[in-house]
């Protein structure tokens, strides 16, 4: 028997290379029995792959062990990972060490039932086979809360929503009932109110089952709710480490520190007038007033009762017989100037309404206005002269530069489309320049450069034309924390000097806060309710935009986290032809503050879609 | 019912297909030469009565559209009539589709025993010696021209050896060469997509779930990952299918197989309008059919088509 106070797991000097790439270097913890150790970093931190290493997975990424090495220390005694046989690993791996990825989507296997996904492990480690394992599977996804668990083990993942199949993989991680549980940022692809779900499962489960965690994160105020300890990583190697509440709120390191100033804490700007750039190292802070609400006399752009749906077509003949409600009768102002913010989770509709403003799909009813003139009335020669005067900077700065085109070829493309190419090297210097990048960066490809590079590349691109208004669709939600600052402060300074206003749709509650001047919260393709940032996060009226800022994770590890209810899945917004809509008004509650006037029924309205 | 309604949508598609095929070869043909006149090509003293006559024995005076609604109307009821030369077409068919079947099968069969096995190999042991050499030879394979390989094969075998008969069907060993010949370059290609899916699925994120629940490299590669990429295996064998059938042509004429290739060819070179039409419309019923039977085979394979 192993002494109780004892660590579950010691990794020692461990150092891992791929090629000749050393990702970690003489890293080492431990991880306390029943507690949770969180690992923050950035991308290219090797928190990954450090927990790769102690799932002894490393050789099929393709790194291996250099030095070093990971002793467990569990219910059937001492075993090094670092030096143990494959076969030896087989018998760990699932069972006394187990692990949740962080895509839930691309996690389990699409051709099999999520019952035989789940009996997989369940008979090698545990020898139950047939209605044994099928009444233990049901009794797992019980457990983790996914609702008809019996019914459930028939289906196949793609039937599933993310958060339900990320609770399938805990009910896998823990099916037989591990020493050591790897949390791999398990949240990160999901929404807020169901990481908050998610979270708190992973809780039950430590607790039912005794389990330690190994709680992988970029994003601190999980780690702040989760962590009872913290090591900080940064390219490989340990930064600091100790109780997440001195990590938290003394840190010591200089990267600990810069990395706390660029995380956006929700609450930060709580009684602040106006959207403040975030305090970097190095950057001079910022006035009160820097950026203040704009006049409102003339909007730049009025929506005015748009509708957007995609159909679906089923049957022989293709015929239409669902629609995804993606934007209903949305009507909104920005003002130049302004950032308006549209949040909400994932099948909310925000990124329709971004994409039909920039005219990339076409409404069905409804009329956008910009300066007044009725776009969709106009014909397409006209109309091509609005799409400069709005531009769209998208989440992947990845995928959204032509990797075969120079900077400056793709700078100059936009320009050229719209006649306003007259000196293109001047030009294009100018552009680099205002977004914080050298002249000299223009010959380059996208590859030479990082991804806050390319977004600042990609904001470059939109400032090409000079348009008025600039759609940030989750612009900034791909970077990590400290470029993510950067970038918001970026955006910040440009609105500033040029008086731009910006559409800024993002799920991420904390990152609005800090930017916009006045917030839309939509909700299956309705905004619910719109106001000031001060109103709608100081003064929260519907139902769902309080469920959303509750959910959002707080930095802050002396609170003790919240018990959340488990509501489940948000609802689709798909609904067959003829469902009659409701379609609800809005009433005044303050000024400019507008509360869909049916928000009572919220709850009755949400079970009546969700069924 | 989507599976049934899925069927009747695609039988549909396959009857315009169809139609339009035997449309075109019914009227492509008839511009390529007479037939009467192919037929009196020897004689002296030939007149035009003389073929007018021949004409209407043939019944190629009708109007074409009543021709083609005859020959369509006989390829429905299965009465596939006469040719204009060579007597009643249906036991010239049933015999060339039988021979045709057994050689394509029989090279499929082949090319699947070397290419999934060497394809997992391949995959799972990537930049190895062996994998290497896996590539070396599938483009090696691929680099042939299938007629030059037949007709070296030939040669080694038959002319030097004197191990196989070079030419005609005479019993199992005349399968032997046109069977590798094709085989060889279905292999080259199979082996390739095999390789490639292999690798793709190897590096979803599913297949390291499994390897993390503990799951053997065997469990992991036979059950998670051939399952999943036998879909892109398929999909590509439905639409090599086609080319296939056009392979064999060429084969079959380099070994004189008395399959369907051989028969159109001559049937070309005699200008017997009736063989021709019947053994294109037929290879067309056959490409469409297994095409369909590929689109089933997904719906076993793949939840997510079947259920959607």
């Amino acid at each position: 028997m192993s002494d109780t106070t004892a660590p579950i797991l010691t990794v020692e000097d461990l150092s891992i290379s791929f090629g000749d790439t050393e990702a970690v270097r003489g890293l080492s913890f431990e991880v306390p029995r029943g507690g949770t150790l969180a690992i923050v970093g950035e991308s290219g931190s090797g928190k990954s792959v450090t927990s790769m290493a102690a799932m002894g997975l490393l050789k099929f990424t393709g790194g291996r062990v250099t030095s070093g090495r990971i002793q467990l220390h569990g219910k059937g005694g001492e075993t090094e990972i670092t030096g143990a046989s494959e076969a030896d690993l087989r018998r760990i791996r699932g069972n006394r060490i187990s692990m949740i990825f962080q895509e839930p989507m691309t996690s389990l296997d699409p051709v099999f039932t999520i019952g035989s996904q789940i009996g997989e492990a369940l008979k090698l480690h545990r020898g139950l086979r047939g209605r044994a394992a099928r009444d233990e599977a049901a009794r797992l996804l019980e457990l983790v809360r996914l609702p008809n668990a019996r019914a459930q083990l028939d289906r196949y993942p793609h039937q599933l929503s993310g958060g339900m199949r990320q609770r399938v993989m805990i009910a896998m991680a823990v099916s037989c009932r591990p020493d050591l549980l790897i949390a791999d940022e398990p949240t990160t692809a999901l929404d807020v109110t169901i990481q908050a779900q998610i979270l708190q499962i992973i809780r039950d489960m430590q607790s039912e089952f005794g389990t330690s965690v190994v709680f992988i994160s970029h994003d601190m105020g999980v780690v702040s709710e989760m962590a009872d300890e913290i090591v900080v990583m940064r390219h490989g190697e340990m930064v600091e480490a100790g109780r997440a509440e001195d990590v938290i709120l003394r840190p010591k390191a200089d990267y600990t520190r810069a990395l706390m100033a660029a995380v956006p804490k929700i609450g930060a700007m709580q009684g602040q007038e106006n959207p403040r750039k975030f305090d970097l190292p190095g950057q001079a802070a910022d006035q009160t007033d820097a950026h203040p609400a704009p006049e409102r006399t003339e909007p730049l752009v009025r929506l005015d009762k748009v509708t957007t749906r995609y159909d679906l077509t089923s049957g022989f003949l293709g015929r239409v017989s669902h629609r995804v409600h993606a934007a209903e009768e949305v009507s909104f102002e920005i003002h130049p100037g302004e950032t308006l913010a549209l949040v909400g989770e994932s099948g909310s509709g925000k990124s329709t309404v971004g994409k039909t403003l920039q005219q990339l799909v076409t409404p069905v009813s409804g009329r956008i206005l910009y300066r007044g003139t009725d776009i969709l009335s106009l014909d397409p020669a006209e109309r091509q002269r609005f799409k400069r005067e709005i531009q769209y900077i998208f989440q992947d700065p990845y995928g959204s530069l032509n990797p075969r085109k120079t900077v400056k070829q793709s700078l100059i493309e936009p320009m050229a489309t719209h006649g306003l190419l007259k000196k293109a090297d001047a030009q294009v210097a100018d552009l680099l320049t205002s977004v914080g990048l050298k002249p000299e960066h223009a010959g380059r490809y996208p590859h030479e450069f990082s991804g806050g590079q390319r977004q600042r590349i990609a904001i470059a691109r939109a400032l090409s034309v000079d348009p008025g208004l600039i759609i940030a669709d989750e612009a900034v939600s791909a970077l990590d924390v400290s470029v993510q600052a950067q970038v918001i402060n970026l955006m910040m300074d440009i609105q500033a000097r040029r008086g731009l206003a910006y559409l800024f749709i993002s799920h991420d509650m904390a990152v609005v806060e800090r930017v916009s001047h006045r917030v839309a919260v939509m909700y299956l393709g309705e905004i619910v309710e719109m106001g000031t940032r001060r109103q709608v996060f100081e003064t929260p009226q519907h139902p769902y935009t309080k469920r959303l800022l509750r959910a959002v994770p707080v930095m802050d590890p002396t609170r003790p986290p919240e018990r959340v209810t488990l509501t489940g899945d948000i609802p689709s917004p798909v609904r067959p032809v003829g469902d009659p809509r409701r379609s609800h008004g809005f009433v005044e509650v303050a000024p400019g503050h507008l509360l869909a006037d049916n928000h009572q029924d919220f709850e009755k309205y949400r079970e009546g879609i969700a069924s | 019912m989507p599976i049934l309604s899925f069927i009747l949508k695609r039988v549909i598609q396959a009857g315009f297909v169809l139609v339009a095929v035997t449309l075109f070869v019914s009227f492509a043909i008839r511009l390529t030469g007479d037939p009467a006149v192919m037929m009196l090509r020897e004689s002296a003293n030939v007149t035009p009565e003389d073929l007018a006559r021949i004409r209407e024995g043939l019944g190629l005076n009708r109007p074409f559209l009543v021709q083609y609604g005859d020959f369509i109307g006989g390829l429905l009821t299965g009465e596939l009539g006469n040719s204009f030369f060579r007597g009643a077409i249906a036991p010239l068919i049933s015999g060339a589709l039988g021979a045709t079947l057994l050689l394509a099968l029989t090279s499929l069969a082949v090319s699947l025993l070397i290419s999934v096995p060497l394809g997992i190999y391949a995959a799972t042991h990537r930049g190895s010696f062996g994998d290497q050499l896996v590539r070396v030879l599938s483009l090696a394979g691929l680099s042939f021209p299938n007629f030059w390989l037949g007709i070296m094969l030939v040669l080694i075998f038959s002319v030097t050896l004197r191990w196989l008969p070079p030419s005609g069907f005479t019993g199992p060993q005349s399968l032997i060469m046109p069977a590798v010949t094709i085989g060889v370059i279905l292999t080259s290609t199979n082996l390739r997509i095999v390789r490639t899916t292999m690798l793709d699925v190897l590096s979803s994120q599913f297949i390291m779930v499994a390897r993390a629940k503990g799951l053997s490299q065997t469990a992991v590669i036979y059950k998670h990952a051939l399952r999943n990429s036998s879909i892109a295996l398929v999909t590509y064998l439905g639409l090599q299918f086609g080319s296939l059938m056009g392979g064999l042509v060429v084969v079959e004429l380099v070994f004189n197989w008395p399959g369907m290739g051989t028969l159109a060819i001559e049937a070309i070179a005699q200008r017997d309008y009736p063989i021709l039409q019947t053994v294109i419309s037929i290879l067309a019923v056959l490409i469409v059919a297994v095409n369909l039977l590929v689109d089933l085979t997904y719906m076993l394979l793949d939840p997510r088509i079947r259920l959607e």
